[in-house]
């Protein structure tokens, strides 16, 4: 049956002022990091979407060359900052899958771990700044402030909810009778897990880690409260760029939130593949 | 024939893995390739035992072994010399402000960090704290016990709430011992010993040595004010001539006049986000009455319900129809930012502005040579013109109680706090510290980065100065007044509703600290504001 041509056009002009929504912020901020520091507060008839004197300096003066047009200097570079994102959110990321991953598992074909899922839930039963108070102090205790380690293990915690549920949910809808052929043929229960049940997983592993990935190296507030200076992520480092000279120093921030864009978007387009069939796992049951 | 140009996922990759490392390569590459700087040549002026030297008018900020700079240097030798020094100084400190410490200035110097380090062999380790967390950050250092820092560098009205923690070091017998001489009446503190103990102590014992100026200052564009169609076009409106604003009321109307949104003009600025607004919320309050409208009455019933108080909080939330439609997110990055690129008439900000943004050297600045300053806009009252501003944020180093060297980092701070090094550190533009000693607004080289024009009127301004709350239960305090006025100013709350709700929280922090510590701490506050009442006209 044909749709009439009214809800045809409704139905585009939705979609399309949906993705316009989504797209202008990323758009903008794509233009600010290439433009030059005049633009930069441009406004009225001088504002333009596109940069007028296309400059890669923004991308330059975050690491550490001087801007021609700004005499301002930086203390750090985003260098340390970036390498910092990265191992505390990657293996943030690695420790809530794995973690998660083998509780789901669990949980899922032997029930094992009783009270463990409800205990998991609690740990998002409140924000995680509710808890940072006492966490920093064993993080002191345990001198794991301002590593990447420490930052990475509180990750890993934080997001293990989140990888435990999503995992469990997907191990519910695996089917049992390919686990129950493998252990018919001579198996052991881990190999099955290891050889037969993961690698059909990969699906839904690899969208439960980007998601994962994603909340960790999008996090302010547990950052800043844990590093100082050694180990500063991307976002508390890019709130910190700002000058008296010139106020909100918006194309070097905009180079940066660039620059941390792309991990999360390889990692996406890697496993682009994976992702819908994960995002689409179990929708169909037997 | 047609060619398919279709890229692989592998290739994707590779691709992107390369370009991101040629990219980081490119970035990283010249910090290490850098030259090193050239360290001037050591001249000392006869008679000085230390200071810095490689610039003209260096002499200034060089010591003898009788002055307050030199007599920590010589104390810390001393420390050094018996085992009893550290080896590094860790000093946690507001971003923005670093470079004042590590930024050679002028030509030819060397920097603060160098040359204390040179002088003592004691290395400086400064730790960065985001500007605006200091408070959080020291705070989250003390009740962890995380004795990372031996000094904190904090807003100077958290001293009492700080001290009542345990967790700064009382330093009243450093200060016997050494003698900082910052009631010195030729370069100290402005006020002498009433000074000193406003910036630096807390119920009569010395808890931190000030390290700023911030005293709100206001600042207007001297081309558009001396423009003759302006000029006329004011005059014909308003029918006085077009100067300046000695009052609120004059403020409102020139503000309006210049509001010009079509071509990105606003009628003045100043900070409005949460944390910050309060501030400007403080002068029109404080000036409802001669010589000063106070907070606190003698027996601690808070006065911010009165018609004053309405009427300066209904005032305050007028005047954001001459700001930007987002005037309540402002901080200074966006404030400094608008008023460097020419958009606004007036602004009132910490007395840096001129220093970065009159400044030949910041190329991004259209108003370059183009900014005035004048005294806070006031009231007539019994006849007389009450002008007010508030002594707000303002860095104050204290020494954490974790610290294993408190005398030492006691002597870095008598040292960096003195008058010499520190007009030689105000004068830096590399970061916000700003004068606040009377050597310092008479200092040529600090003259010349902050200007002539500046200097006098922020001199006169810190004779109209409040202090903001700084007795214990500050952060309280301060937290609900902010609360009420952002609540005000967004149409949550009206001006009436926003002060009855402030006073209630005061009162729940008045009895909660105790009747008799806080009456003792309002006499001591009052003690320190102004009694300045200018002449009409």
């Amino acid at each position: 049956m044909r749709r009439p041509i009214a809800f045809e056009v409704f139905r585009y002009a939705a979609i399309a002022l949906a993705v316009a929504i989504t797209l202008v912020p990323i758009a903008w901020m794509t233009s600010m990091a290439f433009k030059p520091t005049a633009e930069w507060q441009a406004t009225g008839a001088n504002l333009t979407w596109w940069p007028k004197s296309p400059t890669l300096d923004n991308f330059r003066f975050i690491f550490g060359q001087s801007s021609t047009a700004l005499i301002v200097a930086l203390e750090r570079t985003a260098a340390k900052p970036i390498l910092s994102s990265l191992l505390s959110a990657g293996f943030g990321t690695l420790i809530a899958m794995g973690a998660g991953t083998a509780a789901a598992y669990g949980l899922s074909r032997f029930k094992a771990g009783g009270n463990l899922p409800l205990a998991l839930l609690q740990l998002r039963l409140f924000p995680p700044m509710a808890v940072m108070i006492p966490v920093m102090v064993m993080w002191t205790f345990l001198k794991l402030n301002d590593t990447w380690f420490g930052l990475a293990l509180i990750y890993g915690i934080v997001t293990l909810p989140f990888a435990f549920w999503l995992m469990k949910t997907f191990f519910d809808d695996f089917p049992r009778e390919i686990e129950e052929a493998a252990l018919v043929e001579g198996c052991s229960r881990f190999r099955v897990f290891l050889k037969v049940t993961l690698p059909m997983m990969a699906a839904p592993l690899a969208s439960s880690a980007l998601f994962v990935f994603i909340l960790n190296w999008s996090d302010y507030l547990i950052a800043l409260l844990l590093t100082n200076r050694e180990w500063a992520t991307i976002p508390v480092y890019m709130a910190s760029l700002s000058s008296s000279m010139t106020g909100q120093l918006y194309g070097a921030k905009a180079a940066l939130g660039l620059i941390a864009a792309v991990p999360p978007v390889i990692a996406g387009i890697a496993i682009q593949r994976h992702l819908v069939r994960g995002l689409t796992f179990g929708a169909l049951k037997q | 024939m047609t060619k398919d140009h279709r890229v692989s996922r592998r290739t994707f990759l590779s691709t992107a893995g390369s370009g991101a490392l040629l990219a980081a390569t490119i970035g990283i590459a010249p910090q290490f390739i850098r030259p090193g700087r050239a360290f001037a040549a050591d001249a000392l002026a006869p008679g000085m035992i230390g200071g810095p030297t490689g610039f003209e008018g260096a002499e200034r900020y060089q010591y003898g072994p009788d002055t307050p700079e030199g007599r920590a240097i010589e104390a810390l030798k001393e420390l050094k010399g018996a085992g009893k020094a550290p080896d590094k100084i860790v000093l946690g400190l507001s971003d923005g402000s670093i470079g004042q410490l590590t930024q050679p200035f002028p030509a030819g110097a060397p920097s603060i960090k160098e040359l204390f380090e040179k002088e003592t062999g004691i290395a400086l380790d400064i730790v960065p704290m985001p500007n605006g967390q200091e408070f959080t950050k020291t705070m989250q250092d003390i009740s962890t016990n995380a004795g990372q820092f031996d000094i904190y560098a904090v807003e100077w009205n958290r001293l009492g709430d700080l001290a009542e923690t345990g967790g700064i070091v009382k330093m009243d017998d450093f200060v016997a011992a050494h003698k900082p001489e910052w009631d010195d009446p030729e370069r100290g503190y402005v006020n002498g010993a009433k000074g000193v103990s406003l910036l630096n102590q807390y119920r009569g014992s010395t808890y931190g040595v000030c390290l700023d100026g911030d005293f709100q200052t206001w600042n207007y564009r001297t081309d558009l004010f001396g423009d003759a169609n302006e000029k006329k076009a004011f005059a014909d409106k308003f029918g006085y001539e077009l100067a300046p604003p000695r009052t609120f009321k004059q403020l409102d109307e020139i503000s309006t006049f210049f509001f010009r949104p079509d071509q990105n003009m606003l009628g003045s600025t100043d900070l409005r986000t949460q944390g910050w607004g309060y501030t400007n919320w403080y002068q029109r309050f404080t000036s409802m009455a001669s010589p000063n409208q106070f907070l606190f009455a003698d027996d601690g019933t808070p006065l911010i319900t009165s018609d004053a108080g309405v009427a300066a909080t209904q005032e305050y939330i007028d005047s954001l129809k001459y700001k930007s439609p987002d005037a309540i997110s402002w901080s200074w990055p966006e404030q400094y930012g608008n008023f460097g690129q020419g958009g606004a008439a007036m602004t009132c900000a910490f007395s840096n502005l001129p220093k970065f943004l009159d400044n030949a050297g910041n190329t991004g600045s259209v108003i370059t040579g183009k900014v005035g300053s004048f005294l806070p806009p006031g009231r007539e009252i019994d006849g007389g013109l009450v002008r007010r501003t508030v002594l707000w944020f303002n860095l104050s180093a204290s020494i954490s109680a974790q610290s294993k060297n408190p005398e030492a980092a006691y002597l870095l701070l008598q040292w960096l706090g003195s008058s010499r090094i520190y007009s030689w550190m105000t004068a830096n533009p590399g970061g916000y510290f700003d004068p606040f000693q009377l050597s310092n607004f008479a200092d040529p080289l600090v003259r010349q980065t902050y200007h002539d024009y500046h200097m006098d009127v922020v001199r006169e301004s810190v004779a109209r100065t409040v202090p903001s709350i700084n007795f214990a239960g500050a952060t309280a305090f301060h937290s609900a007044l902010d609360e009420n006025l952002v609540a005000s100013l967004t149409g949550a709350k009206t001006a009436q509703q926003a002060m009855a709700d402030t006073a209630a929280s005061w009162k729940q922090t008045f009895d909660k600290i105790g009747s008799e510590k806080m009456l003792e701490a309002i006499k001591t506050n009052k003690a320190a504001w102004p009694t300045v009442v200018d002449p009409i006209g």
